[in-house]
């Protein structure tokens, strides 16, 4: 079977038409409230309690190499818990730009 | 009874050593050749008649590459399609990694700390030496942002160094928890099965939805996975 001119034109239009079915029936739903938070209240206590823990790993080899334990792992634990404000800091700051550009 | 836990244990398949140092093929190594080959192979086999107007077989993994493209041009923008086979590898592999864990018997590997965390690290790898290879000395300036006085230097940098290192960690921890909950809540449930004898069709019914969810969540995770080393790879390549 060759495909005639007419044939593909009609093919472009049915496309055309089921892509903005598609966009439409995808706008209809939103993401649920509970579902967002829950996500987003996810993300947020695994990214302070990461830094955190990243910074007190840190702190524990900086101390392993220099040999003044356990200062250097106190003081990078607090560190840590700064990083992790800061990346929940710019997680929130993304969120808001990517919601009102909505 | 077995432990909930059991499932997670790794063993070695063939012991190998080599200067003291474990190297065994364990069932985590198989099934992540399982999941290479299985990608592979499936691909392939699905791509094996080409032609301008797909077939079925065909379209899936043409669906899978606009996917991932997508994802990428979002994220990255139009240059970042040059690391497109890292990104469509990584989400293959991760993808195929959960799915073959459902299957009864099989061992999941993205539900430990250490497989998921080395695939992240590569990623870190990725980062850096893109960073560094676009921007140069420039690079640098991710650990002091612009218009930051220079007297809070030895505060902010520690920072942003353990916050830059922090990432790859929270982006294993949210794929390794979800797998594993989702594994143990399965053995837990159908522990129940034997446990409440007549009545034991309930908790099977129910492990039944658990399982469909669970296929959801693991292309899910995959998703997830991937849209973050995107943004992270976008990071690399732009200004905050």
């Amino acid at each position: 079977m060759k495909k005639t001119p007419e044939d593909i034109r009609q093919l472009e239009e049915r496309i055309s038409e089921l892509k903005s079915r598609e966009t439409e029936s995808r706008r209809d739903k939103p993401e649920s409230e509970f579902s967002f938070a829950a996500k987003t209240g996810f993300r947020i206590g695994i990214e302070l309690l990461s830094g955190v823990l990243v910074g007190a790993a840190l702190g524990h080899v900086l101390d392993k190499v220099f040999g003044t334990r356990p200062w250097l792992l106190v003081g990078f634990m607090f560190l840590g818990g700064a990083a992790g404000v800061l990346n929940v800091y710019r997680f929130a700051k993304n969120e808001e730009k990517s919601r009102q550009k909505e | 009874m077995s432990s909930p836990m059991e499932q997670f244990v790794v063993k070695p398949i063939i012991p190998i050593k080599v200067g003291g140092i474990d190297i065994s093929f364990t069932n985590s190594a198989l099934f992540m050749v399982l999941a290479v080959a299985t990608s592979t192979l499936l691909l392939a086999w699905c791509l094996r008649r080409r032609s301008l107007v797909p077939n079925l077989a065909q379209s899936v993994p043409e669906t899978i590459y606009e996917f991932v493209a997508s994802l990428l041009r979002e994220n990255v923008g139009a240059e970042g399609l040059k690391y497109f086979p890292f990104i469509f590898s990584m989400f293959l592999f991760v993808a195929f990694g959960n799915l073959l864990g459902l299957l009864p018997y099989a061992f999941t590997f993205t539900s430990h700390l250490t497989a998921v965390g080395s695939l992240s690290l590569i990623a870190l790898a990725f980062n850096i030496i893109i960073g560094i290879k676009k921007k140069k000395i420039g690079w640098l300036r991710t650990f002091l942002p612009k218009g930051i006085p220079l007297a809070l230097a030895p505060l902010i940098v520690p920072i942003e160094m353990i916050s830059f290192l922090s990432k790859p960690f929270s982006l294993t921890v949210r794929l390794v928890a979800n797998m594993t909950v989702g594994h143990i809540m399965l053995k837990i449930i159908a522990g129940f099965v034997a446990a409440l004898g007549v009545l034991g069709f309930v908790p099977i019914l129910f492990n039944s939805c658990i399982v469909c969810f669970e296929i959801f969540i693991a292309l899910l995770q995959a998703f997830i996975y991937t849209v973050l080393s995107c943004i992270y790879l976008g990071d690399a390549l732009h200004e905050h």
